[in-house]
């Protein structure tokens, strides 16, 4: 690795990890959006650095989101609301400086071991997937998807019906099959198909900012923040449970659908289980910060493994990662490191230089970000729109784009309402296209004949576990009628 | 040290919404903001206004009235609204166009072309 790549890095890095801070420290817009307006910033910027600021806007709201859920026991981000059950309670015995510095700490030896594991999986991965046909893509494809809805979604329902809603988006545009136009309704504009960007800002930016006009209000007390650095003893207390949720983040991220507050979720109850004094829990331990916040990180790095070894998102802000893949026209897998193994080096050393950045950020300058906190909201609700309208339209010089994000935004304060989930909106627009086009492929290897398409060594597997998944509430949902 | 925050329910779902409800127990809902539909849908005309008027009255005037709608709409009286929307608009076309290098025509389109024409600046046709 060569001094001058770093240094072209670290620019990417820092800016990335501050805006995913201010991202994840401000309510209203959240990672996978902020992502998603940089995307045509980033299309200027050199494939390696693009990626490299985009990682570290997706890392810096992890982190950004525990600074709210110690000092308000408001999450920015969904998995500091594990954090904020022991951290704000932390921070109520005038310990909020220690809790958000073992937060810093033991994200950023999540972070600097999942680089190393990232490192070491993602090219024996990408290898693995060699030997994949494109019924076996499409097949992980389809479990990716079904994953998300089945896994941690309390209203399977509702998040299979918006999965089908994503994947109805996704069809729209140009059939790459045949040429014909699908669900255009004879508008020329609708013939590239619908962007990604006003799809994603205009669910999570402006849909956000419509429901808050309209929703509660909070008037939180922000605890003090006092001594920052821990002592020696507190520190030895909190490497275990950081080492620990290291590993279980790691491994609940780079499963298909792995969330990072199911990753923190895991952790707490594992520190939990593990802890010698278990009544310090529910009065503010160490160890149930440094847990979660340690699996929150390595969760979200552990997503660009299937990413970047098999083109898979994990989750919505792995799916605007893959955009970026595909804007400066870089296929994720072995073909990426056989033509460009410069780019995932570049990737990695950008990831331990974001967690550099982010402890650089946050620990020193931790009484800038709660100054950030105190912004009213009538001047943080029109930056939010009128950033959100900008970027669409910078990014394609389309009204057309401008008046789609009107329209999703709408649809994502109504679906709020109704308590719909959106993630998996995305997920179907995003990985609609990739099913279709693999399943169309094997389709043709196999000249249109089923069987021939189970007998691909991961097809018949794959689809029993997404059997399984869709089957097993149902099978669960038997069993207490029988037993009631 | 008192601030205000909207609800910031994660997007991601209802499960998360619920759990920081359970998690904020000190929120208190402002009977006030709750139940407006009047703010909502003035910052939505004014996205639509963008997309209507940027192509025909420039994008720093369709900018500065989508911020106007969108700070009234955040609760800001009249005045205090058009200065935030002037600082804004000023703003984000800097970033924009030094920034970004996205070239924003600043006119609307049919005076700059009469303007460039009577300047008899290079490529520019009379109207």
């Amino acid at each position: 690795m060569d001094l001058e790549l770093l240094l072209a890095l670290a620019g990417p890095a820092l800016l990335g990890a501050t805006l995913g801070t201010l991202v994840g420290v401000l309510p209203g817009i959240g990672p996978a959006a902020t992502m998603a307006l940089l995307l045509p910033t980033s299309f200027a910027l050199e494939p390696q650095a693009a990626i490299v600021l985009l990682c570290g806007v997706y890392f810096g709201a992890q982190y950004g989101s525990s600074t709210t859920a110690i000092l308000l026991n408001l999450p920015g981000e969904a998995s500091g609301v594990v954090t904020a059950q022991e951290g704000h309670r932390l921070a109520r015995q005038g310990r909020a400086g220690v809790a958000l510095a073992l937060a810093a700490l033991a994200s950023l030896l999540a972070g600097l071991i999942s680089a190393a594991l990232v490192a070491g999986l993602t090219p024996w991965l990408a290898r693995l997937a060699l030997g994949l046909g494109p019924a076996d893509v499409a097949a992980l494809v389809l479990l990716a998807a079904v994953a998300l809805v089945c896994i941690g979604q309390r209203q399977r329902r509702k998040a299979l019906a918006m999965l089908l809603l994503g994947l109805l988006i996704g069809l729209v545009g140009t059939d790459f099959g045949g040429g014909a136009p699908r669900f255009t309704f004879g508008l020329a504009k609708l013939r590239d198909g619908i962007g990604l960007v006003p799809l994603i800002v205009g669910l999570f930016g402006l849909g956000e900012v419509l429901a808050s006009h309209t929703g509660l209000r909070a008037g939180s007390r922000i605890a003090p923040i006092g001594r920052l650095w821990p002592r020696r003893s507190e520190l030895q207390a909190s490497l275990a449970p950081a080492l620990r949720g290291t590993g279980v983040g790691f491994l609940v991220g780079m499963l298909p659908g792995g969330k990072t507050l199911l990753a923190s979720m895991m952790s707490l109850a594992l520190e939990r289980r593990v802890a010698r004094d278990r009544a310090q829990y529910g009065h503010g331990a160490l160890s149930g910060v440094a847990g979660p916040e340690a699996a929150n990180n390595a969760s979200a790095q552990a997503g660009l493994v299937p990413l970047i070894g098999l083109g898979l998102p994990g989750n919505p802000a792995m799916a605007v990662l893959l955009g970026a893949f595909m804007l400066h026209g870089i296929a994720p897998g072995a073909v990426m490191f056989e033509r460009t193994p410069e780019l995932f080096e570049a990737i990695i050393w950008g990831m331990v230089l974001a967690n550099l950045a982010l402890i650089v950020l946050n620990l020193p300058l931790i009484g800038l970000w709660v100054r950030v906190l105190a912004l009213p909201l009538g001047l943080l609700t029109p930056l939010i729109v009128v950033i959100s309208v900008l970027g669409v339209y910078a990014q394609s010089r389309l009204p057309f784009d401008v008046l789609l994000l009107a329209l999703f935004g709408l649809l994502g304060y109504l679906l709020r309402k109704a308590d719909y989930p959106l993630a998996p909106i995305v997920f179907g627009a995003v990985l609609g296209p990739i099913f279709e086009d693999n399943l169309r492929r094997a389709f043709m290897h196999a000249r249109g004949d089923g069987l021939e398409l189970l007998a691909q060594p991961l097809v018949l597997p794959v689809l029993g576990v997404v059997l399984l998944m869709l089957l097993w509430p149902l099978w669960a949902g038997w069993r207490r009628w029988r037993s009631a | 040290m008192q601030i205000v925050l909207v609800d910031n329910k994660h997007p991601a779902g209802a499960a998360d919404a619920d759990c920081v409800a359970e998690c904020a127990p000190d929120c208190v809902a402002d009977a006030a903001a709750a139940g407006r539909l009047g703010p909502a849908l003035l910052t939505l005309s004014g996205v639509l206004g963008f997309a209507l008027l940027a192509p025909v009255a420039g994008v720093a005037l369709s900018t500065w009235l989508l911020a106007l709608l969108a700070s009234y709409a955040a609760g800001n009286r009249l005045l205090p609204a058009a200065l935030l929307a002037c600082g804004l608009t000023l703003l984000l076309l800097a970033l924009f166009v030094l920034g970004l290098q996205v070239p924003f025509h600043l006119l609307p389109p049919a005076p700059s072309v009469w303007l460039g024409w009577i300047a008899g600046l290079p490529g520019s046709a009379a109207p």
